[in-house]
């Protein structure tokens, strides 16, 4: 899939994918990426194994995330050069809305 | 440049890695794979203790993870989705690996395949062999008649019974090199699992088992979880499952707060197993067919705590529940349509002829109303499930 058609596919993205694609800022088991993500939420996000399995298994597909095996032969998910592209593009949308929430916050209190 | 021809290089990957190490330590590196005509390409160097990997990647071009290059992978030859990578490090210090997977799912496809052309042309070959068969037993005699034409079926017979060898080789080399692969994973897992405590093993009952079938759970999977989860309340716990998955055996106990999660995989990798298994579910039942597989996972909790989830978010669940029903209703539909013509013409006979209406008359009728409701039962769980997601969300 190229660049575009996976912005377009992904963003904006649901909390799941992009709390997902946060995580790997190293390789990690598909349990390891549900550890650190209720971690980084502080524990608020306590994500399902299916639906880990099923957003993982959509951006191998999609060639945002790749795979290899450690040396138990367990797979490991590892962020592509795309991912990068896309997580990036994300994460600069959710500063500009950053920013606004802390422009405007005072108006509404 | 050496070549060498290998017709069945893909069906045990191992053993062609192996061989491709041999060759370089003779000297001889890999440079080029043609698949079409499953020639492998070598180079003359000094020799080189390498180590190779095959990999098959149905969702990527030729880029590696940078873990893999990290490590001193680099790809050797490429050819369409197969990738053969290279590594120069001493085995100790290799640590990662293209993942099998790949070429597991790809292997059993092609097995899948000559499965079918096999069933096909066993059924010819009987067909032919019948014929011959009942005119042998009718005169006692074959005729042959003489004709130029004999050559051609000589030749197709040999076809036949080529493509029967070669499908046959093909099925149980794959089936024994897939169960190689995946062993493979298991062997390392249990290494590791030596420093690790085991896994609890579910206790032999001291008691009977309360026996249970249910039938067609399948098409409601969201009424067997319900199902069990209140059995469980009533201190029936599940102990196991029956091989084709109609049977439920229970232990009377204590009542316990269990979730379960009934799910259908159109195909199955192990990292489906271990993600599952290392949040904390149990597999209590995994159906043996490669082709149609459900899972039955389950899971225990304290009471007052929020029952755990497989699905937190509804649209990975409802992707895979209209996947489901979809894949059912197409394989349904064929029959639904042969049912609905025989049972039509066993009610016109009935009408116009007069003839008695027996037992076996209204057979296609009720294969015809029972592969209906299958698919209505189906799509209503899928309905179902939407309700559930779009209350839980509103």
């Amino acid at each position: 899939m190229n660049a575009d058609k996976v912005m377009k596919k992904y963003i904006p993205m649901t909390e799941t994918a992009y709390y997902i694609l946060l995580s790997l800022t190293e390789p990690r088991h598909g349990y390891g990426i549900v550890k650190h993500v209720e971690e980084i939420s502080g524990g608020r996000l306590r994500l399902g194994s299916g639906t880990v399995y099923g957003t993982l298994t959509k951006m191998q597909k999609d060639g945002v995330i790749t795979v290899f095996a450690d040396e138990e032969r367990k797979t490991l998910y590892e962020i592509t050069d795309l991912g990068k592209q896309l997580i990036l593009a994300e994460i600069g949308r959710l500063k500009e809305l950053h920013q606004n929430a802390v422009k405007y916050e005072g108006d509404f209190l | 440049m050496k070549k060498a021809i290998k017709p069945f290089w893909s069906y045990d990957v191992e053993q062609t890695e192996n061989w491709l190490k041999g060759m370089a330590s003779q000297g001889y590196i890999l440079k080029k794979l043609k698949r079409a005509s499953r020639t492998f390409y070598f180079e003359q160097a000094t020799p080189q203790n390498l180590s190779y990997r095959i990999s098959f990647d149905r969702n990527q071009g030729p880029v590696l993870a940078s873990s893999l290059t990290e490590n001193g992978w680099e790809i050797a030859a490429a050819s369409g989705k197969w990738q053969i990578l290279k590594n120069s490090y001493s085995e100790k210090d290799i640590k990662t690996a293209p993942v099998r997977q790949g070429i597991i799912t790809h292997n059993r496809n092609v097995s899948f395949v000559f499965f079918g052309l096999l069933f096909y042309l066993l059924g010819v070959l009987l067909a032919n062999v019948s014929t011959l068969a009942s005119s042998w037993f009718q005169d006692g005699t074959i005729a042959v008649e003489p004709s130029p034409l004999w050559a051609i079926t000589y030749l197709f017979l040999a076809l036949t019974f080529g493509a029967i060898g070669l499908a046959s080789y093909s099925i149980v080399k794959i089936k024994k090199s897939n169960q190689a692969m995946l062993q493979e994973k298991a062997a390392a897992a249990a290494e590791k699992q030596k420093h690790h405590q085991p896994t609890p093993k579910i206790p032999q009952p001291s008691g009977d088992f309360v026996k249970k079938v249910k039938l067609g759970w399948m098409y409601a999977p969201d009424r067997l979880e319900s199902w069990l989860e209140k059995m469980e309340q009533q201190g029936y716990q599940l102990h196991h499952v029956g091989t084709i998955g109609t049977v439920f055996y229970f232990v009377k106990g204590e009542p316990r707060c269990m979730s379960y999660h009934a799910e259908y995989m159109s195909t199955v990798e192990s990292s489906y197993f271990s993600i599952y298994e290392d949040a904390g579910w149990l597999k209590i039942f995994e159906s043996w067919s490669a082709m149609e597989k459900w899972v039955i996972w389950s899971r225990e909790y304290r009471e007052g705590e929020e029952k755990p989830r497989i699905y937190t978010e509804g649209s990975s669940h409802l992707k895979r529940a209209r996947r489901m029903a979809s894949l059912y209703t197409i394989l349904f539909l064929p029959m639904l349509f042969i049912y609905a013509l025989n049972a039509n013409r066993e009610f016109q006979e009935f009408m116009h002829e007069g003839t008695t209406l027996s037992l076996f008359g209204v057979l296609p009728a009720i294969a015809f109303v029972l592969f209906l409701s299958f698919i209505y039962r189906m799509w209503a769980y899928y309905i179902r499930l939407r309700k559930h997601y779009s209350v839980l969300n509103s």
